[in-house]
């Protein structure tokens, strides 16, 4: 068989450590041939390899039948063209000046900008796109940026494209539309590898199901002749995989917090929240769902306190804390899993014990000076009880994995005994094992009798693990939906996508369609 | 067996980590020493006589600590600030305004004995420098200005109005126009006054490495937005470093007024700034390293008296010399050797 690509046995080692252990890989042109595995499981490292970005310690690759052995800039020129994770685009310049950085026509020494822009324009035509090139890309949203590293791939002339999780930050809505885009992308004849840890889309969009694991080829699969749990077992080598559900719905407990008509103007005088009433009991996960951007953060960390309401009443405990620093916020049992946590979660540079001590240090004092033992102690129960794996002592937490990242949030957050817990898309870019630890976390939680409010992204893991859900839409409560209906499975996605999309559709018979802006 | 390789590892990571900042001066050492050489001179001689100069005899040693002391306090005003993300480059300014507080201290009380004076003077120093010091970090808060750039502007501003006063103030000595001076005359010893110096560099190090403080001030450095997520005071603590950081550019310069100078004239301070951020930057990692770094710089200075007497090479060299190790100290070779080492490559 022909293959236009052809990765045979490689290995890849990093120092003792084999991230690629003799794996083959091949890609037949017009074929979607999906990269799956855990976090760590060498799939990035993979592709980086084709990418020219490392080179191979053993083994082939040919390229359309021949031998090659390149760096970055030869893989662009045999085609093969890679969309990051994390965009590389400079916000303020312009879609067009961002497809054609560093590959621009040029005419008379200077920059061809017409013929730039018919070229780009064609493509975009191609794909039924309409984006302004002359918009700062950072005004465009994320799946349209996404869409323009696509573009900018095929401008490169690239017939081979890596797209690397690329569905991680899009909306259900936006992930359509990008498959929609790879369907033609086949259909003109260019191949596409497609790394995702989501099965369902996998599933849907690959021709061909490659699955790593501990940088071993555990699986291959063709389309249509595998299940996601076929899928899930070769990733994670066990038998059975079962997400952890919360099996203890619709108990009444004691009112922990009470929120009353919160509103929050941002700097821009936009309201991101508008008279948002709500309240949380204790031993219930309340799930907040809806599209990024209706007023989540804004209420997540009015919350917190990392901003403070324009108007509105926070009552915990029969306490007002609307006004109250961070601090007394925390002191009063407030935790917080932040979404972010590379930048709010964690000291990244910093090592577990001054990252778990934070905020709390001056328990960990004798004799006015830190008690390194203490916080040893401290820190090696942590690790125990959570599960916490790769710590090396004084070595910062950036070396560790994500789902160990986001272990070490969880045990500090849990460890103080928090009333209310904020978690934030605690399971974003997490593998499935780490993802059902922290499930299984939230859940032992719940157990205890902590008031969670779960944000998420994710509306399998809403529908999984909150007892009540409520929907925004450009902060305000689209939809309310309650345990029995969770329960009897009253509410389809599609009732709560409609949700999301700011058509409420109340139980109570209470319609507010006409949102005003 | 792979844990212990790592904790290897991790040792010879932290040993670099060390011996960073002497590497960074003996490459400074070197390629000024090509300098010297390529104009004509004999390097070799005249780091010998540097070195002479700086601790060949009593009086040089005295005057190496003379000079190093002050670039210890800079170094730590500096350190201080950086630590937690601050970039305090307003030195010079604010040490002029300690200057002239200190000056106006003794128009104003010049009458009381000497000890309660001293004492006044001090703590106006301590003041009129954390000010100084603490505007740009308003300025940060309230307008979302670069601290630097506040920073810079206001040593101009500083400097020129302490030039005004030195013409035309009250406080200024009729007659004298281009001076103010003080009364003080060292009344404490030198020996105290390293003592003094030692137990603050002592001090620092401890509160820095092993109390709440000093851990709060290394996280904010870390990640801000982390610091202020877990319940610290993220700006109120900015605030009282830039404070500290300004007092301590204070405390320097009264110590130089009481000891060396005696008077505030245009320019008697220059340059003093850059050497505390220098002696800074190499001890970036400990506070070992700013004291060595200081006293590298400080017995530069004291050696350079010598260096244009016994030879033909300028003093100038000094200069140059604290200029590659200002440079190197900046990039930290050594930090690239370590992250190199460090380097993982999996995903």
């Amino acid at each position: 068989m022909d293959y236009i690509v052809d990765m045979r046995q490689i290995t890849k080692k990093f120092g003792s450590f084999i991230a690629n252990n003799s794996i083959d890989f091949n890609l037949m042109s017009g074929e979607t041939h999906a990269l799956v595995g855990e976090n760590g499981a060498g799939k990035t490292t993979l592709m980086r390899m084709l990418y020219g970005q490392y080179q191979p310690t053993s083994g082939e690759i040919y390229i359309k039948g021949n031998k090659e052995s390149y760096n970055i800039s030869r893989a662009l020129s045999l085609g093969i063209g890679m969309v990051h994770q994390n965009f590389m685009q400079i916000p303020d310049m312009s879609v067009l000046e961002n497809i054609i950085l560093g590959h621009a026509p040029i005419k008379n020494s200077f920059i061809d900008y017409k013929a730039a822009k018919d070229k780009v324009q064609r493509l975009l035509d191609r794909f039924n796109m309409k984006i302004s090139l002359s918009k700062p890309i950072g005004s465009l949203s994320v799946g349209e940026r996404q869409k323009i590293e696509i573009i900018k791939t095929l401008y490169l002339g690239a017939n081979i494209l890596i797209l690397d999780e690329p569905t991680a930050v899009l909306t259900p809505q936006e992930s359509d539309e990008l498959f929609n885009i790879i369907e033609e992308l086949k259909a003109e004849g260019k191949s596409v590898i497609f790394i995702s840890h989501k099965l369902k889309e996998v599933i849907t969009v690959a021709d061909r199901i490659t699955v790593l694991r501990h940088g071993k080829v555990s699986a291959n699969y063709l389309k249509g002749e595998v299940t996601e749990t076929d899928i899930a077992r070769a990733m994670i080598g066990k038998k059975e995989v079962a997400l952890f559900q919360n099996q203890s719905r619709g108990k009444l407990e004691d009112l922990v917090c009470k929120f009353e008509k919160l509103r929050f103007i941002d700097d821009d005088g936009v309201p991101k929240l508008r008279d948002l009433s709500f309240d949380i009991r204790a031993g219930e996960i309340l799930g907040i769902g809806g599209v990024e951007g209706n007023g989540q953060t804004e209420l997540l960390n009015s919350i917190i306190g990392m901003n403070y309401l324009s108007s509105g009443k926070i009552i915990l405990d029969g306490k007002n804390i609307t006004n109250l620093s961070i601090a007394e916020r925390r002191k009063l049992g407030v935790g917080y899993v932040s979404e972010d946590r590379m930048t709010t979660g964690l000291a990244l540079q910093a090592d577990i014990g001054d990252n778990v001590i934070s905020g709390i240090e001056d328990d960990f004092t004798s004799y006015t000076f830190l008690n390194k033992r203490k916080i040893d102690e401290f820190t090696a129960k942590l690790i125990e009880d959570f599960d916490i794996r790769g710590i090396e002592e004084g070595n910062p937490v950036s070396n560790l994995s994500g789902g160990n990242m986001q272990k070490i949030v969880l045990a500090r957050e849990i460890s103080r005994k928090p009333k209310l817990l904020l978690a934030s898309q605690p399971t974003r870019g997490l593998d499935i094992g780490a993802i059902n630890f922290v499930r299984k976390i939230l859940l032992e939680e719940k157990e205890k009798g902590t008031a969670i409010l779960l944000i998420s992204a994710n509306l399998e893991e809403l529908m999984s693990l909150s007892d009540r859900m409520i929907i925004l839409y450009e902060g305000r409560i689209a939809g309310e939906i309650t345990s029995y209906d969770i329960e009897n499975k009253l509410v389809s996605e599609a009732d709560i996508g409609l949700m999301m999309g700011g058509i409420s559709e109340r139980k109570d018979g209470e319609n507010d369609t006409n949102i005003q802006s | 067996m792979i844990q212990t390789y790592k904790a290897k590892l991790h040792d010879k990571n932290q040993l670099f980590q060390l011996l960073g900042p002497v590497f960074s001066i003996i490459i400074a050492f070197i390629v000024a020493g090509l300098v010297v050489w390529a104009t004509g001179g004999d390097p070799i001689e005249a780091y010998t006589v540097l070195a002479k100069g700086a601790f060949g005899s009593l009086s040089g040693i005295k005057n190496t600590i003379r000079y190093t002391i002050p670039i210890i306090m800079l170094g730590i005003s500096f350190a201080i600030c950086s630590k937690c993300g601050y970039f305090n480059i307003g030195q010079e300014g604010q040490m002029y305004a300690a200057a002239i507080a200190v000056a106006a201290v003794q128009r104003i009380f010049g009458d009381l004995p000497m000890v309660p004076l001293m004492f006044i003077m001090i703590i106006a120093a301590i003041l009129a420098g954390g000010i100084i010091c603490i505007i740009p970090a308003i300025f940060k808060f309230l307008f979302n200005v670069n601290e630097v750039i506040t920073a810079m502007l206001i040593n101009y501003i500083i400097l020129l109005f302490t030039n005004y006063l030195l013409l035309y103030s009250p406080i200024a000595e009729v007659g004298k126009s281009t001076a103010m001076s003080i009364r003080i005359s060292p009344v404490i010893s030198g020996s105290l006054l390293l003592i003094v110096s030692i137990i603050i560099i002592l001090v620092y190090g401890l509160i820095m490495k092993r109390t709440t403080p000093g851990y709060r001030l290394k996280i904010v450095g870390y990640n801000q937005r982390f610091a202020k997520a877990s319940g610290i005071n993220t700006i109120r603590l900015i605030l009282i470093v830039a404070f500290l950081g300004g007092a301590f550019s204070g405390i320097s310069v009264a110590g130089e007024m009481f000891g060396v100078y005696h008077k505030v004239y245009n320019g008697f301070v220059e340059n003093l700034g850059f050497y505390g951020m220098t002696a800074a930057l190499i001890g970036s990692k400990s506070t070992l390293g700013l004291v060595l770094g200081a006293l590298i710089l400080g017995s530069l200075q004291s050696g350079a008296v010598t260096l244009s007497v016994m030879t033909d090479v300028p003093s100038e060299l000094v200069l140059v010399v604290q200029g590659f190790v200002m440079l190197f100290a900046t990039i930290n070779i050594m930090q690239y050797f370590t992250k190199t080492l460090d380097k993982k490559g999996v995903e």
